[in-house]
């Protein structure tokens, strides 16, 4: 019976499924979000507001013809679209979405989803790699440019929280906040902006999609992928934007916990759409950085505004 | 310098309607002397000949002379350009507003106009 | 040009072209790099080829006017107005007062459609599509004016031999005036936009550098040129039109980077809306054109004009009949290739698309026809007889 709930769980609410909705959902959202502020009307016929825009395009991949140029790694081109969508889903079992605590959780698991993010840019390597292709060896390259410069802050903004709750699991830093009553937003507002920034630069969004620059190396690392294999990548692309707000609602915005108990998928619902209206927005307001500038940029600005908010929060804590 | 300069324009917009015209469920906005689907008054044609020899692509055909003269408009040649308009002595031609010409098949896109009967 | 040999060490090749989404039209930029940094630039042109100068041979005058307005979407007045001036010169027609402001009003509103789409792209190009949308969004004041003078919102054929071919209402000049003044504050806010936003400013200063020196030695035109400083614009060096009854300044910017071309254009823009106004305050009234004879008398003819995206010269030849002889386009963006070239080479890959959307391309109105033999480097153009006769030779032998 115990392993019925849990299979119920895992593949359902707050499972895979739940979570695929969620992709789709924070899919919708941006294109809709975005599409206003840009004087347009966003997705607009499929479903009531264009709402199953995102299923549709989906299908519409699944049904097309998957390429696979002879030049191209076979294994490393096949297996790596699965990956992509299989690791950002292995991070979301250990955010609390539904429920006080992950579908697993451990002392450790926020450094297990940090780690599902270097694996992620890890995997889209050996997915250019396995392109051969002249776009996707330059995406590639600089993805991983790209994750030298973001991947440090982004530790370092990740473990203010950890400090402050004194664990490292992310369900324990949510349970802290619902019994502190206070969002650690409030007492670590740098982090959060850090936080959001460098997840921005994982999740490839302007100003930092650089890696799949559009007018410059056509599509970057997802050139040579069509039909089954782009559908997969944009579901793990989808999915990725919800373990980033996931993420960043657990830690900083206390997860499902609302005024009335029992119902917190509504809460988190509501704010994992305001972190996604924040990812939204800022991807509109900004021009391409070039990799160069991306990295000084990071480096120059990003690093010591985490390692700051690292010394305020232990000087608070002191 | 200012970054995200442009967020109060962007903000302002969310909540206006869309600049995009939701066309064919909302009508596009037209000129008054918009150049259009090309209409032949044949009370007024006398079939000199002048418009089918200056047409740039061909379109317009005359079959017959002087009064017994039929004139075809080929849609898929014509480019819109109005110099049959222009150069008709009797201006018996003219470019009305209809733009929305598309159909499915093929000969649909001739328009004839003969003396006698309406235009087809 | 000629086309180097691919030498034969192992630097990568990334080809932009001939599709790509960072052209809007086809043509192939083989780039040899070395990580991000491009070593060099082979050019390889001639995609868009469509024999328009053999066409306009077989054609009337009046039939040309229609297919040279075609050579280009969106310099298609400019195009024309070349035309008509060179054989109303052959002609020797002058044409009436009203018909000269008509043109300048439609050539100055074609600009700065011109110039709006061209900032758009470029947005586009750096990745800033939000400010795609919203120029293009304003882009569509000056199409619905055009539309509303001449009846289309590109290919407007307003020009005729002899004059344009509709006159202009009062009301429709209070439109204009309404309609260009909300442009010009659009393009005031776009110009404030851009200069404050660190994003797109990093992205254009100092990027695609060309040199005063080197654009007047490889031949730079229009607002490439004006970006070096160098105040070098056929309206006033040698004026058509109306352009001698209007006083407006030539834009020029020191910065010789793709930031000064943006900025060039912008002012362009604003210039363009002050020479639109006096227009239409001194408009003289009278007939919007003369009557012309079909037969040109036998004579050759250059004629210029200052297109959006530079300096545009036709050649024409006549024969006394009511079909050209010979006809020549020289468009502005080939005089700025070579420039192009050396503006690419040590830059960034990124830079690429804002550098070559930098001189705003027209590669439709680009290709003519020329052979390279690639081992001495020489290169000709075939006339049309050399070309009728190796196509026949090779067609036999095939």
């Amino acid at each position: 019976m115990a392993t019925a709930g849990m299979i119920i769980r895992v593949v359902i609410l707050p499972g895979i499924l739940l979570l695929c909705v969620l992709a789709f959902l924070c899919e919708w959202l941006d294109r809709k979000f975005v599409a206003r502020l840009q004087k347009r009307h966003g997705p607009l016929y499929t479903g009531p507001a264009g709402i199953l825009q995102p299923l549709a395009d989906f299908v519409k991949l699944l049904a097309k013809e998957d390429i696979e140029s002879t030049e191209a790694d076979k294994p490393l081109f096949r297996i790596t679209p699965v990956l992509l969508l299989a690791l950002p889903l292995a991070g979301l079992f250990f955010i609390p979405i539904a429920t006080v605590t992950g579908l697993a959780y451990f002392e450790g698991d926020l450094i297990l989803v940090l780690f599902v993010f270097t694996l992620l840019v890890i995997t889209i390597f050996y997915a250019g790699w396995g392109s051969a292709d002249r776009f996707s060896i330059v995406g590639v390259m600089r993805s991983t440019i790209q994750m030298l410069a973001y991947e440090v802050p982004l530790n370092l903004a990740l473990i203010g929280p950890a400090l402050a709750a004194r664990s490292l699991s992310i369900s324990e830093i949510v349970q802290w906040q619902s019994a502190n009553g206070r969002w650690l937003i409030l007492s670590q507002p740098l982090g959060f902006a850090v936080a959001l920034i460098s997840l921005m630069s994982e999740l490839e969004l302007t100003p930092f999609d650089i890696p799949e620059a559009e007018t410059e190396i056509v599509a970057g690392w997802q050139t040579e992928f069509s039909g089954r294999k782009l559908a997969l990548i944009r579901l793990g692309e989808d999915m990725d934007l919800v373990l980033a707000s996931s993420l960043l609602v657990a830690l900083y915005l206390g997860g499902p916990d609302g005024p009335v108990p029992g119902l917190g998928l509504l809460w988190f619902l509501i704010k994992a759409v305001v972190v996604v209206f924040l990812f939204s927005n800022l991807r509109a307001v900004f021009a391409r950085f070039r990799i160069d500038q991306m990295v000084n940029w990071c480096w120059k600005y990003l690093v010591p505004a985490a390692i700051g908010q690292i010394i305020l929060t232990e000087l608070l804590l002191a | 310098m200012r970054p995200m300069n442009m967020e109060g324009e962007l903000l302002k917009h969310v909540f206006r309607r869309p600049v995009t015209v939701l066309y064919p469920h909302e009508p596009t906005r037209t000129a008054a002397g918009l150049r259009g689907r090309p209409h032949i008054d044949m009370a007024k044609c006398i079939g000199c000949g002048i418009c089918s020899q200056g047409c740039p692509s061909r379109a317009l055909e005359m079959e017959g002379r002087k009064a017994e003269a039929t004139l075809r408009i080929h849609l898929d040649r014509c480019l819109f350009c109005g110099q049959c308009q222009r150069s008709c002595p009797q201006e018996a031609i003219e470019l009305t507003k209809e733009y929305e010409l598309a159909t499915a098949e093929r000969d649909q896109l001739v328009l004839e106009f003969d003396r006698g009967r309406k235009e087809t | 040009m000629p086309e180097q040999q691919p030498s034969l060490d192992d630097s990568f090749i990334i080809p932009i072209g001939p599709q790509h989404p960072a052209l809007k039209e086809f043509e192939y930029f083989e780039l040899r790099v070395d990580g991000e940094e491009i070593i060099d630039v082979s050019v390889r042109l001639g995609y868009n080829h469509r024999g328009i100068e053999k066409a306009i041979e077989s054609r009337t005058y009046t039939q040309n006017l229609y297919l040279i307005e075609r050579i280009c979407g969106i310099c298609s007045h400019a195009h024309t107005t070349c035309y008509c001036q060179a054989i109303e010169e052959l002609l020797g027609v002058t044409i009436p007062d009203r018909a000269r402001y008509i043109r300048t009003i439609v050539a100055e509103l074609e600009r700065i459609h011109s110039h709006l789409l061209w900032l758009g792209i470029a947005a586009h190009e750096i990745g800033f599509d939000t400010l795609f949308m919203y120029i293009w969004a304003d882009r569509e004041i000056v199409m619905d004016l055009l539309e509303l003078i001449s009846g289309n919102r590109v290919n407007y054929a307003m020009n005729t031999i002899g004059g344009v071919t509709r006159d202009m209402s009062p009301e429709l000049l209070d439109n204009i005036r309404e309609g260009i003044a909300k442009l010009e504050s659009r393009a005031r806010f776009y110009k404030d936009l851009c200069v404050e936003e660190g994003s797109v400013m990093q992205r254009v200063v100092g990027v695609g550098v060309l040199q005063p020196e080197d654009a007047l030695h490889l031949c730079a035109v229009g607002p490439t040129l004006r970006a070096c400083g160098i105040a070098n614009d056929l309206r006033k060096d040698d004026p058509y039109a109306a352009y001698d009854a209007v006083s407006f300044n030539v834009i020029t910017y020191d910065g010789c980077d793709v930031a000064s071309r943006m900025f060039v254009r912008i002012d362009e823009l604003i210039e363009s809306v002050r020479v639109i106004d006096q227009c239409l305050h001194c408009m003289p009234p009278g007939p919007h054109k003369v009557k012309v004879v079909r037969k040109v008398p036998s004579g050759e003819v250059v004629s210029r004009v200052e297109a959006p995206r530079g300096e545009l010269i036709h050649y024409a030849r006549s024969n006394g009949t009511d079909q050209p002889e010979r006809y020549k386009v020289r468009a502005p963006t080939l005089a700025n290739m070579p420039a192009l070239r050396k503006m690419l080479v040590g830059g960034y890959i990124a830079d690429v698309p804002i550098v070559i959307a930098g001189i705003d391309p027209c590669f439709g109105c680009l290709d003519r026809m020329s052979l390279v033999d690639v081992k001495t480097g020489r290169n000709w153009i075939w006339s049309s007889d050399q070309l009728r006769r190796h196509s026949l030779t090779w067609r036999q032998q095939a």
